[in-house]
């Protein structure tokens, strides 16, 4: 049974994701030369956050701006959480300090999966590439397709799953095969 | 900044504040009476645009006299403006959050190294332990090392004690293997006394301690050892008793309790059914003629001997033989200790002595 909490209040409890998703925007956006009219990394309201840029000029540049928060909130969860759950999980050691960083980690991750305007995005400019015969046009399709099921599925906490997966399940799977 | 005339009333005006309606431009009033030329409801999409002036900055407002500016995301932008655009400010806050997060990350790492450390050294000595070639020196080094980056860890703690535990196991075998039996019961306790819900270990280091105590001429110490040690060694049950009635076949030859010995070498020769079990019924039939005086002992005794062949099971077939034709000739029975001292031969292990 799934319970419903509103999207700011889990938006607060998690704010560290919300801030690493919007930097993730912006920093794809310099990166690939795209202005930027305006940016907010959190507030309380809806969106959390949000990054106004210009429409990129390359399909790469409009797929490295959708899914930044996905590379950069997985790679940040990881790099969070694995080194506390080597303790916990090996060790058996727990402790608050440990508590703290894999919530860090788990709401960063939790906020990895692209919002619905960006996967709006991703499927438009996609099928256009695709029909140009661009290959990540192409791929991008499954892809944003993925993540759509992913975005219905916050109602039922796919997104703290997905956290909690890249979080606590990714480096108890490593850490298991490492021990075999 | 651009001016351009108006194509309605011919006044000029700034471009900024002129519109393109079908490409002509007007200025704002000739602009909405052009409109209001069209029937309500069916001026076409998109007619009217303004006009944009790319000498002046739409961010900034600043105007560039006759410079063209260039068009960001379709609209004239200054240098400056541009920059800032282009490379949008991280807010000083969330570079200092970022730099939090890294240190966090560093910070984590940094205090949670040992447990890698820790985590990496015990994998490698339970597989040294587990290898069909076990190393035991490189897992009890391991094993240590990892205790002493996570001492918290029972579990550590405990395969640093199983890892010294087998350490100590493999060196009594092989101090065994060289004879050396006092070392291998003390090498064996020692790893029983680790891990002492092994009894396997405890039962092999009895083993160990009773054939060191039948070299001292301990048998009655051996045969409660070997006893103890009884279903739970590695030894199959058929040799652990053959031990226990030589050790038995000893303890009786000590009490001079010759009948006994008889006996117990009886047994051993059923058990064993080899030379040096028939060695032993002839020396206990020595003893029992020795003591009696009977010469059906005798007879049996030489019969057995001349029996064997030269150079049976025993390590020392010449020594045995002489010692037991030294007993039939004789009449006198003397331990192989005295025997040395006062006949004089090669030493032999203490299994066969009587």
């Amino acid at each position: 049974m799934f319970f419903i909490i509103p999207g700011p209040v889990i938006a607060a409890l998690t704010f560290p994701g919300v801030i690493v998703h919007e930097a993730a925007h912006l920093l794809f956006c310099r990166l690939r030369k795209v202005a930027v009219f305006d940016a907010c990394f959190f507030r309380f309201g809806n969106p959390a956050g949000y990054v106004i840029h210009e429409q990129p000029g390359n399909f790469t540049s409009t797929l490295l701006i959708c899914m930044g928060p996905f590379l950069l909130n997985t790679l940040l969860c990881v790099a969070i959480c694995f080194p506390v759950m080597l303790p916990r999980e090996v060790f058996g050691i727990h402790n608050g300090k440990s508590l703290l960083m894999l919530w860090l980690g788990i709401s960063i991750g939790m906020h990895a999966i692209p919002s619905t305007g960006d996967v709006s995005t991703l499927w438009r400019e996609g099928w256009a590439a695709a029909r140009r015969g661009n290959p990540l046009g192409i791929l991008s399709l499954p892809l944003a397709g993925l993540i759509a099921v992913l975005n219905v599925g916050r109602v039922v906490w796919l997104d703290a799953i997905y956290g909690a997966a890249v979080g606590i399940g990714l480096p108890m799977l490593l850490l298991d095969w490492l021990s075999a | 900044m651009k001016q351009l005339r108006c194509d309605g009333c011919g006044i000029t005006a700034p471009a900024a504040t002129m519109f393109d309606v079908g490409g002509k431009i007007f200025c704002e009033a000739c602009c909405t009476s052009e409109v209001e030329s069209y029937p309500a409801g069916e001026v076409p999409q998109g007619l009217v645009q303004p006009v944009v002036d790319t000498t002046v900055c739409a961010v900034c407002g600043a105007d560039f006299g006759s410079l063209e500016l260039q068009s960001v995301a379709g609209h004239p932008v200054c240098d400056s403006c541009s920059q800032r655009l282009l490379h949008y400010p991280l807010p000083l806050w969330v570079k200092a959050a970022s730099l939090v997060v890294a240190g966090l990350i560093v910070f984590s790492l940094a205090t949670n190294w040992r447990f890698f450390q820790g985590f990496f050294e015990a994998r490698a000595a339970i597989k040294c332990l587990k290898s069909p070639q076990p190393d035991y020196v490189k897992a009890d080094s391991m094993a240590k090392a990892a205790a002493g980056h996570v001492p918290e860890s029972a579990e550590v703690r405990g395969l640093a004690v199983a890892a010294q535990a087998h350490l100590a196991y493999s060196r009594g075998v092989q101090a065994a293997e060289k004879g050396d039996f006092k070392l291998a019961a003390e090498l064996t306790d020692q790893a029983s006394q680790a891990l002492p819900q092994d009894s396997r270990l405890r039962a092999d280091a009895l083993i160990y301690r009773g054939i060191d105590a039948m070299q001292e001429d301990r048998s009655a110490a051996a045969v409660e050892c070997f006893r103890k040690a009884r279903g739970d060694s590695n030894i199959p049950v058929k040799a652990l008793d053959a031990l226990i009635l030589r050790a038995e076949g000893g303890a009786a030859f000590d009490a001079k309790d010759y009948p006994a010995f008889l006996d117990k070498a009886r047994a051993l020769e059923q058990l064993q059914g080899d030379d040096a079990s028939r060695a032993q019924v002839a020396s206990a039939l020595a003893c029992m003629y020795a003591q009696s005086g009977q010469d059906s002992y005798k007879a049996q005794a030489l019969a057995i001997l001349n029996a064997l062949p030269a150079g049976s099971d025993d390590p020392h077939p010449d020594e045995y033989r002489q010692r037991i034709l030294h007993r039939i000739n004789t009449r006198t029975i003397i331990s192989r200790k005295q025997y040395l001292a006062t006949v004089g031969a090669a030493s032999r292990p203490a299994s066969s002595k009587e």
